[in-house]
């Protein structure tokens, strides 16, 4: 990539951040006045966009935004109110930004015609522009006799040669417009002893004479707003010899100076406190530190044998390394992380597309965009969140008559959440819509097939349906949600990021599906236990406590299972040497059996059946799907101290997987084999 | 041959066959139980002596579990079970060929490397229709090589089925 494209990448990447600050901000503009803030900001985004499309001869894009700035500024200069309807006409201009923009970015011409109604409602605005304003550009225009010459005051700050701009070029412009006299003002220039070559000493007064308007003149100076002092006044109301008065101005200019160096050091500090680097390389880093943590506890490995008093130093600066690496590891995944805000900001755009198309009038409210998670994670979510507003717009909120006829406010909300939580983030997505009936839930799945018409099951266990695959509620198939894709896809994507997808409903009150995911996908805290001499990792997010079940209490259920009693809680046993389908070889069964008290993502808690607990390790996470498929029970797998690899166990997977044993009629060889379970437990 | 001799001898293979301008492909066999194959040796990436690995549950027989090789996780595949024969006893004078299908890795468990065979197209002669076997569809031909017939293995078949399945679920991602 040569230098060109290369700024041509850096602007591209500054316009999609730039779009995004636009699109914020239009999405909250009302009719009637706004937050000054909010417009400066859309119009310094606009404007950004126009200055350096310019410099890239992006010619439409420069013109439509050119035009946008111009409403943008009337708007945030009180001169234009928004009337009813231009908020929305906004923000499809925002839209048709973002499509001149892709275009140039993928070196296309956009589609003809792509900008044509939004460029001449733009220019009606401007053109209808409240009265008064035009009044008084009129006046002010007046006042300025008509004036065609033009005095110029131009003094450049140094950020105006940082972003490469040459006054020349500017002069050749003014030259362009009618009769140019400049004359340099040097006096600021300091001895060559003193002189910072990249300051801007030189100021100028210029006279333009027989130029066709201010506006012009203005135009010509488009690019450097900001990074210099301009005046430009009518020739004739300037004193008589204005390059002397000037002159005399700039004498005085010494005192002003440190004044203007200490604004130009202002964005100059703010640019330094952040910089792009490519994700390709945080994750390079990301994958190195995670191989030295895999090093660093197979060093620790081998060397606790070692265990000594004499070796007490030694082991110290081990322990050492080991805080430090785990310190590197935080600090690294630190860079990973980002707010969902980038995530989240998408969706008002999406729910007002969609409540328009649906005939639905939908408030959406965000919440915790501010909490952190790694990037890639972030990126895996956007598709499943998007349908799953999307089912919530289309499944979960009534239409504005059933909603008045239910006596609730026409409009509906739908809420999006986040927040951290035990290691974990939770993301939830609600409606206050007509919720899931149960009944036609159940009808529906055995319709499809998916259970026995005579199952019995719990209401929770039923509103889990809807993420079978083959499950869809929606009558027909409408283009907004019913693509073939239904909620299954959205739980094997969460899935696949190691999450879990629930959802809770109230019929009449409305649904909430949480989403709870890692908060990166790299590294895991794990207790290590063994089973049959395997070795397996349990999350320790999700270990509750280990208990040493007395044997007599364990009961046998009809269906085949175990249940221990815990503190008044009878809690489902899990034997793991029976879900990993292990053989024990001969060996013996241990005497007592651990279980592992997990907390499933439902609240349940199951007990984990295992021989022994071996201790807590933080292990690298590595998938398993990079290179076979998903198991079942199975979340991913670790690379231990040893270098072996041990399976991460997931826990909701083998809830499930023992639910559906118990579930069927059992055969005779399940029934064996799970009272053969029973018994070696109270053995 | 053992792991290490199969490598030099692939090495070699290689540089060989860069010299020769034929338009003759080269073939890494392998012995498994009583039969002969052979895959292209650009697939091969690697060849390394048996370990222990660690085991899936709930998998088929010929699966036989998950390899740590540099900070990846691969599955690695009873190639003699997975075409019908029976489970391979492992020692350390077993072998495993690593191969690369669609970006995947995977491990295959065979007994012993043979021989890197140098063959032209027209030379494989294509798998005799009247095989009814349904596993017949994971060879994509056949070779003579001094009275011996070796099997030529279609990787992707062969690894359809288990390895390859997690990356079709990866396409069907929501649109």
């Amino acid at each position: 990539m040569n230098d060109f494209e290369q700024f041509k990448q850096t602007f591209f990447d500054e316009c999609e951040e730039l779009l995004q600050q636009f699109e914020d901000v239009a999405g909250t503009l009302k009719a009637g006045s706004n937050d000054p803030a909010g417009l400066d900001d859309m119009f310094r985004s606009v404007h950004s966009i126009k200055a350096g499309a310019g410099a890239f001869k992006f010619d439409r894009l420069v013109k439509f935004a050119h035009e946008l700035e111009n409403v943008m500024d009337r708007v945030r200069s009180g001169r234009m109110e928004l009337a009813e309807g231009d908020p929305e006409f906004i923000m499809e201009a925002g839209d048709v930004l973002q499509d001149l923009v892709a275009a140039a970015r993928g070196g296309v011409e956009a589609a003809e015609e792509l900008e044509d109604d939004a460029l001449t409602r733009l220019q009606a605005m401007l053109a209808g522009g409240s009265a008064e304003a035009e009044a008084a550009e009129i006046e002010k225009a007046d006042n300025e006799g008509g004036a065609r010459d033009f005095h110029i005051d131009f003094r450049p700050h140094r950020a105006m040669y940082e972003t490469a701009n040459e006054p020349q070029l500017l002069f050749h412009a003014l030259a362009a417009l009618g009769e140019l006299s400049a004359v340099a003002d040097l006096t600021r220039l300091p001895d060559l002893a003193k002189m910072q070559p990249d300051e801007g000493y030189v100021s100028w007064q210029i006279d333009v004479r027989g130029a066709p308007d201010r506006a012009a003149i203005e135009e010509v100076f488009e690019f450097v707003d900001g990074d210099c002092d301009l005046t430009i006044e009518p020739l004739a109301s300037v004193a008589a010899s204005p390059v002397e008065a000037a002159v005399e101005g700039a004498v005085e200019a010494p005192d002003a100076k440190p004044a203007a160096k200490a604004e130009n050091s202002g964005p100059a500090a703010v640019q330094s406190t952040s910089i792009r680097v490519e994700l390709e390389r945080v994750d390079q880093l990301v994958d190195m530190v995670g191989e030295l943590v895999i090093a660093q506890a197979m060093a620790l490995d081998s060397l606790s044998e070692l265990v000594d008093i004499r070796h007490v130093k030694q082991l110290q600066a081990l322990e050492d390394l080991t805080m430090r690496t785990r310190q590197l590891q935080e600090g690294v995944m630190a860079v990973r992380m980002q707010p969902l805000k980038a995530l989240f900001q998408r969706f008002p755009r999406i729910v007002r597309d969609l409540s328009r198309k649906l005939g639905k009038s939908v408030r959406l409210e965000l919440d915790g965009e501010a909490t952190e998670v790694d990037k890639t994670i972030i990126e895996e979510l956007s598709d499943p969140l998007t349908h799953m507003i999307r089912n919530c717009m289309d499944h979960g909120l009534e239409t504005p008559e059933e909603r008045q006829a239910a006596g609730k406010p026409e409009q509906g909300v739908v809420r999006l959440s986040a927040e951290h939580r035990n290691g974990r983030i939770l993301i939830r997505v609600s409606d206050d819509g007509r919720g899931l009936n149960p009944e036609k839930v159940f009808n529906k799945a055995v319709e499809n097939g998916l259970i026995d018409a005579d199952a019995e099951l719990s209401k929770e266990e039923i509103e889990a349906l809807i993420f079978m695959p083959g499950f869809s509620t929606a009558a027909e198939i409408s283009d907004v949600s019913g693509r073939g894709v239904g909620m299954d896809v959205v739980r094997r994507n969460i899935q696949k990021l190691g999450g879990r997808v629930t959802v809770e409903s109230n019929e009449g009150e409305g649904s909430t599906f949480t989403l709870a995911l890692p908060l990166t996908l790299a590294v895991l805290d794990g207790m290590l236990v063994s089973v049959a001499g395997e070795r397996y990792v349990v999350p320790l997010s999700a270990i509750v406590e280990t208990v040493c079940p007395d044997p007599s209490a364990i009961r046998a259920l009809p269906d085949g299972g175990t249940v221990m009693p815990l503190r008044g809680e009878a809690i489902r046993l899990i034997d793991l040497c029976q879900s990993m389908n292990l053989s024990r070889h001969g060996q013996a069964e241990p005497l007592r059996k651990l279980a592992v008290i997990v907390e499933t993502e439902f609240g349940r808690r199951i007990g984990l059946v295992v021989d022994e607990l071996l201790g807590q390790q933080q292990v690298v996470i590595k998938s398993l799907e990079a290179n076979y498929r998903r198991i079942e029970g199975v979340a991913g797998t670790a690379i231990l101290g040893d270098g072996r690899v041990r399976l991460i166990l997931d826990i909701d997977g083998l809830a499930a997987m023992a639910g559906r044993n118990s579930d069927v009629s059992p055969k005779s060889g399940d029934t064996d084999k799970s009272e053969e379970a029973t018994g070696g437990l109270s053995a | 041959m053992n792991a290490e001799e199969a490598v030099l001898a692939t090495a070699e293979a290689i540089a060989a066959g860069r010299e020769t301008s034929s338009d003759a492909k080269q073939y890494v066999s392998f012995a498994a139980g009583d039969e002969q194959y052979a895959v292209d040796i650009i697939s091969v990436r690697e060849i390394k002596g048996w370990t222990d690995v660690t085991s899936l549950p709930n998998q088929p027989d010929h699966v036989r579990g998950v390899l740590n090789l540099r900070g990846a996780v691969l599955p690695i595949i009873d190639l003699q079970c997975r075409l019908g024969g029976g489970l391979t006893e492992t020692s350390p004078r077993h072998v495993i060929v690593i191969v690369a299908v669609d970006d995947r890795q995977v491990g295959l468990l065979v007994d012993a490397v043979s021989d890197i065979l140098s063959a032209s197209d027209e030379r494989i002669q294509p798998v005799p229709e009247t095989s009814g076997r349904e596993d017949a569809r994971v060879f994509s031909g056949f070779l003579t090589e001094e009275d011996q017939m070796v099997a030529m293995l279609d990787l992707p078949r062969l690894l359809g089925s288990e390895v390859l399945e997690g990356a079709l679920h990866e396409q069907t991602e929501l649109q």
